[in-house]
């Protein structure tokens, strides 16, 4: 597994272990669903929160680092990925949450997780931002939409010993 | 000369930043005109980076009820018009200055911020992250510029 794809994972593993978030996306039976990778196109029907990621190689929305020698085979790069984090909250729900204010609580609350949780940030990541965005409503599917891209900074170290 | 009191000093140093503000905003234009570029060619049919990821649905180029709906039956990438929307503009309020790259069309933030059925396509983040490092370089150097002749 490289480093991105473990950030990413530990990324997913702290939102689905959240108490607080489970509870405002209304304590879904299975978390890994309700907290997951995003799909193209969606289909949700309850609270999600769905991830995006991009280690910045080749891919337009992402960012990229410098690389430096270390001697010998040894290679360090600085990183500079981006991790987009929708939450989607259906109106039409009978129960909460269902609203846009619950969309935006629940956008605050991984907000926190991964900007403030001091003392328990993602490991090995460093200098985390979030670029928040409006909220959307998408009239075509009921669905509340909020989008956060998330930048951040990680050493990937590569050959030497 | 004497030297300054530690008022004058605040006073001296008060005046130099007044006097750079201009220095900045004409140094934001440059930037943000810059950022607007690469925000319209991330919208340019053909010059898109984002066209060789998959979309399943595309912008039908159609609206409800003043939305924007999505439609997998149109091939349309990015519809051009969003392209020529783009514009940018520097605002001064007292000493901040600011740079906005920005657009008013209503389907902007669907395609940017991406939807239930289709991917994001952030246009113009992805513009200001491409340019930051030449945006600081074009700031610095209009405050060089400007620091220079004050010394000349």
């Amino acid at each position: 597994m490289d480093a991105f794809t473990t950030i990413y994972t530990a990324v997913i593993a702290k939102l689905q272990g959240d108490t607080v978030l489970l509870g405002l996306l209304g304590n879904p039976a299975d978390p890994t669903a309700a907290i997951r990778r995003a799909q193209t196109p969606e289909k949700i029907t309850t609270a999600a929160v769905t991830l995006r990621g991009s280690d910045g190689s080749g891919i337009p929305f992402s960012g990229s680092g410098f690389a430096q020698a270390l001697g010998g085979s040894a290679i360090s790069a600085k990183k500079n990925p981006t991790i987009e984090i929708s939450v989607w909250v259906n109106s039409q729900s009978s129960t909460a949450p269902k609203t846009g204010q619950d969309a935006d609580a629940i956008e605050q609350r991984v907000n926190f997780l991964l900007l403030q949780d001091a003392g328990n940030m993602i490991p090995g990541t460093f200098n985390w931002q979030g670029t928040t965005f409006p909220q959307s409503f998408e009239k075509d599917t009921w669905l509340w939409h909020n989008m956060t891209r998330y930048r951040f900074n990680y050493f990937n170290h590569q050959g030497g010993s | 000369m004497a030297d300054l009191t530690q008022d004058q000093l605040l006073q001296k140093l008060r005046q130099v930043s007044a006097s750079m503000i201009p220095a900045a905003a004409e140094g934001m234009e440059m930037a943000a005109l810059n950022v607007e570029g690469e925000a319209r060619k991330n919208c340019d049919p053909g010059n898109s980076p984002y066209e060789s990821m998959e979309f399943p649905t595309k912008w039908k180029g159609g609206y409800q009820g003043g939305a924007p709906y999505m439609d997998d039956r149109n091939p349309d990438f990015i519809p051009p018009h969003l392209r020529d929307s783009i514009t940018h503009e520097v605002q001064v309020s007292g000493s901040s200055v600011q740079g906005l790259v920005e657009t008013s069309d209503p389907i902007a933030e669907f395609v940017h911020n991406g939807t239930s059925k289709m991917q994001p396509r952030p246009f113009l983040e992805d513009a200001g992250a491409a340019k930051i490092e030449e945006t600081t370089a074009i700031l610095s150097a209009a405050l060089a510029r400007k620091i220079q002749g004050a010394g000349a």
